[in-house]
């Protein structure tokens, strides 16, 4: 791609909404207000894992002074949910198949009327046998999760195999098992790691009111109005243009905002009672009831040549689904680009099952199955390195993935920046393979991660203002900076002063379709389209100037609000005339811009930590990271090094210490005492160095950004672990009672030997 | 059951009825219709509810609104205005500290705190102050830069 020469676009502007945030302005979830009373919505969650529902008695709950309605399965159409497998019953109908499987709903006056309305609905429960562990799930006499799984409606991506296993997706290429009896030397495995919570600050909150008009009205934190107000929709069995779903601030997403919640018993309520209806949950019901990312069971298996050429893989994955399908089922499907890595290996094949268990749903979370089958990817990567006797550093450079390497599913992998991403982190860092020791117990550890990014079908209005200002209509949710980057977009299409562009977030009414705010494909996807818009006004612009210019439209430039005849710079005219003078007879000035899917393209990282490890104790210090990044074009410095930073620290709260626990299909640990996520005294500053080379698509070549530097964190820091203290450990999170008595077992091995 | 709880919040004297069980939080959301201070758990555990109770940084949903009856507070809305942010949220802006910005509230009035009793502090003090304000987005590293920056400029405009 050819240089480009850009005013806005690099240049890291504050954030357009910073200044609503640090004033607490900005309305989140539970503070849109609206006039009048309002109603406080509580739902009933089952306190079992798995039972049949027999009866459900609303009758006292109703009677309670202060309760205003109460909703149940018999308020909705019998219809089941789910945006890839249609397993999921709105409220409990049947059974209850995980602890916080809502059972039914309530409206009071006050939170505390509701639930104390709550504990006067009579349910009778017939218990089942709990799953909390997807191998158990899998043997043949293990209870059924869906007893009807074969004969469920398939929307997208699920494949049901039968018994509790969901989704069975499977890619290969070559040959797998020849490659392994070629192979000079071949390598096996096991990886697990646990399900973690996203996380976000916000609790999931909404607010729904039925209208006058038999519409809804359906306030919510989340990560994609469009596919909300369709989930909300169907479940209500009303057509979509009846449900008008608005995005709040979002308090963090990562994934986790994506899937229905609340919403739909909030409607209901609303409908029963009259009354505008919000629901918020408490912490407890979002670790409880959220879609964590999936606890990942792996076998990884690697054949290498006497030249250092990994030459074939196979990797078995089992998904700890939870108790629907959701995006997990998705996630198989997704898999694959991670088992290579970010190699090259001719004879592969990727066979994934999604498991039913008695657990919450699990779904995605930033990069879904990128960190669990990285850190099986990069563990090997150096165990092998280390088992053959070979510099783990020229290892990867010998495999790494070369510029058009077709992924599993033969598509041409573009702009390929593996190596200069990989030079980057050795560099800001100063990592010597040979070196990776930084004392007793101290030490350095390297990991390499990749991301493919696609692109969601997106549209967008770009309206040219009277005094040639701009303004971007979106449907897309502002989760991550996006509405600064497009704001920069638009301004560097139209050379306009960031100023003069304004992008707003509408609601589902009011905005074309647009993709939600997920896969790193946000920007990529409403930025395209926001510059076809800007070529659109442009090329209305220049039409109207033919008059005025005495030139041809392939002959003209938009430059500081004027059009001009190219290399002519005093034919020109200001575009606020131009709108004066034409709109009598032309009309507004609208440009619109829309893409379809785009095929994934792959993002790479490499990432280097130094930890400390203390022998006794097991606790594991981070003294230094280092993390490089693959932007393309960085569109907002800033906010790209933002984005790298949170991911890291995320990546290390999986590493560390994340890890949603049941006891017999109870949550152990739903609160932020008990679910350790990093605060600021748990990590080091993240020194990250963004690689910038124009891709071959996206907005002035401009990747997606926002996954990848979550992918190689687990790996780094167990590499690293293992380069301090010698001990491998195969299963996340590596928290100190696990790597204790890894630690101690290595030295009881040693003594004994 | 409700009493009067009188208190002064941003300069501005505030007066409504609650309940023995109403949290502060509560009190100054529902009450005094302000929501910039965020309920992120109700447990005291992720610092979303931060507000000055008579110069203390506290957790407000741990707090009874009747035990505040008197008090002198100071939430996110009376750090600054959106035409004049105080030099802390300069920082936050510049710096790009907010991402999502739910955590911003609290972690503000923790550093303001922080810069009170110490005008001059040092990486692992700025850390230290707020290990109790979680954030998911950032990784810290923005906010520590930003909160270190604001206390330059208070350095510099001593002189």
């Amino acid at each position: 791609m050819e240089a480009q020469d850009l005013k806005i676009v690099g240049r890291s502007i504050p954030r357009v909404d910073v200044t609503s945030k640090l004033t607490g302005q900005a309305l989140f979830g539970e503070d849109v207000k609206l006039p009048g009373p309002l109603l406080h919505g509580k739902i009933l969650r089952s306190p079992h894992p798995h039972a049949i529902v027999k009866r459900i008695d609303t009758a006292a709950a109703e009677k309670l002074a202060g309760v205003k309605a109460v909703a149940t399965a018999a308020d909705l159409p019998d219809v089941r949910i789910g945006k890839n497998l249609k397993d999921e019953h709105y409220f409990a109908s049947d059974k209850v198949r995980f602890v916080g499987d809502r059972v039914a709903a309530v409206a009071a006056v006050s939170r505390e009327i509701a639930e104390e309305a709550l504990r006067l609905i009579e349910v009778e429960y017939e218990l089942l046998p709990a799953l909390t562990n997807p191998i158990d799930a899998m043997r043949p006499d293990a209870p059924l999760v869906h007893p009807d799984l074969m004969n469920y409606q398939v929307v997208a991506a699920a494949q049901p195999e039968g018994g509790n296993v969901c989704s069975l997706n499977s890619l290969s290429r070559g040959d797998p098992e020849a490659g392994f009896a070629e192979a000079h030397q071949v390598f096996e495995q096991q990886y697990i790691t646990e399900m973690q919570h996203q996380a976000y600050m916000e609790p999931h909150a909404c607010l729904a009111t039925y209208n006058p008009d038999n519409t809804y009205t359906v306030y919510t934190s989340t990560q994609g109005i469009f596919g909300m107000r369709n989930s909300v929709a169907e479940a209500l069995g009303v057509p979509q243009n009846r449900v008008k779903v608005v995005g709040t601030e979002i308090g963090g997403g990562f994934g986790g905002k994506i899937v229905m919640k609340d919403e739909v018993a909030a409607a209901t309520l609303s409908r029963k009672s009259g009354l505008p209806v919000r629901i918020v949950m408490t912490r407890a019901e979002d670790f409880m009831c959220g879609n964590p990312r999936a606890g990942f069971y792996i076998t990884i298996k690697t054949g290498v040549s006497k030249d250092m050429r990994m030459v074939a893989r196979t990797m078995e994955i089992v998904l700890d689904g939870g108790a629907h399908a959701m995006g997990a089922a998705l996630m198989c499907w997704a898999l694959p680009q991670f088992a290579e890595g970010p190699y090259s290996i001719p004879n592969l094949r990727v066979t994934s099952r999604c498991v039913y268990t008695n657990k919450a749903n699990s779904s995605a979370f930033r990069a879904p199955g990128g960190p669990q089958t990285n850190f099986a990817v990069e563990s090997e990567t150096e165990r092998i390195a280390t088992a053959m006797g070979w510099d783990a550093l020229a290892f990867r450079r010998k495999n790494l993935m070369p510029e058009d390497h077709p992924n599993l599913a033969g598509t041409p992998m573009r702009s390929v920046n593996v190596e200069e991403t990989l030079d980057a982190a050795l560099e800001i860092s100063g990592y010597d393979p040979a070196q990776t020791g930084l004392g007793p117990n101290r030490a350095r550890g390297l990991a390499l991660g990749n991301w493919n990014v696609g692109g969601m079908p997106t549209g967008t209005v770009l309206k040219m203002n009277d005094d040639g200002s701009a303004n971007l209509i979106t449907g897309v949710v502002d989760l991550t900076g996006v509405n600064t980057s497009l704001t920069q977009v638009v301004a560097e299409a139209l050379q306009l002063p960031v100023e003069k562009v304004t992008v707003k977030s509408l609601d589902t009414d009011s905005a074309p379709h647009a993709a939600q705010s997920a896969g790193s494909q946000t920007l990529k996807s409403m930025g395209t389209a926001a510059v076809q818009a800007a070529q659109e006004v442009k090329q209305q612009l220049f039409e109207l100037a033919v008059e005025e210019l005495d030139a041809t439209p392939d002959n003209m430039e938009l430059a500081e609000g004027e059009v001009r005849v190219q290399g002519s710079p005093e034919r020109t005219v200001a575009v606020r005339k131009l709108l004066a003078k034409h709109m009598a007879n032309s009309g507004p000035v609208v440009g619109k811009g829309g893409t379809g899917a785009f095929s994934r393209m792959p993002s790479f990282c490499a990432h280097i930590a130094d930890v400390d490890v203390d022998s006794e104790t097991g606790r594991v210090t981070l003294l230094r990271y280092c993390a490089s990044q693959d932007v393309g074009v960085a569109i907002n410095p800033v906010i790209c090094i933002g984005q790298v930073q949170g991911g890291v620290a995320q990546g290390v709260g999986m590493a560390l210490s994340e890890g949603l626990t049941y006891q017999d299909g109870q949550p152990q640990n739903t609160g932020f005492l008990d679910y350790k996520i990093p605060s600021a005294l748990d990590l080091p500053m993240i020194e990250t160095k963004l690689v910038e080379k124009p891709a071959v698509e996206g907005p002035f070549g401009a990747k997606g950004i926002g996954e990848p530097p979550c992918v190689p964190v687990p790996a780094a820091i167990a590499n690293a672990i293992y380069n301090a203290v010698g001990v491998r450990v195969t299963s996340l999170p590596i928290n100190p009672e696990k790597l204790r008595r890894a630690i101690k077992a290595k030295k009881e091995g040693q003594a004994s030997s | 059951m409700k009493s009067s709880v009188k208190l002064t919040v941003n300069g501005l004297e505030q007066e409504h009825q609650a309940e023995p069980r109403t949290s502060l939080l509560t009190f100054l959301r529902e009450q005094c219709g302000l929501t910039g201070s965020k309920r992120g758990c109700e447990e005291g555990e992720c610092g979303g509810c931060s507000v000055l109770l008579d110069g203390e940084l506290v957790t407000s949903c741990l707090i009874f609104a009747v035990e505040a009856q008197g008090a002198q507070l100071v939430t996110v809305e009376g750090l600054g205005t959106p035409h004049h942010l105080s030099p802390l949220q300069e920082a936050f802006a510049t710096d790009g500290a907010s991402q999502c910005g739910f955590c911003i509230p609290g972690m503000l009035l923790a550093a303001t705190n922080l810069l009170e009793r110490n005008p001059d502090p040092n990486e692992q003090d700025i850390r230290k102050a707020i290990s109790g304000n979680l954030c998911r987005c950032t990784g810290y590293d923005l906010i520590v830069a930003a909160i270190s920056m604001a206390a330059e400029l208070k350095k510099g405009a001593r002189g």
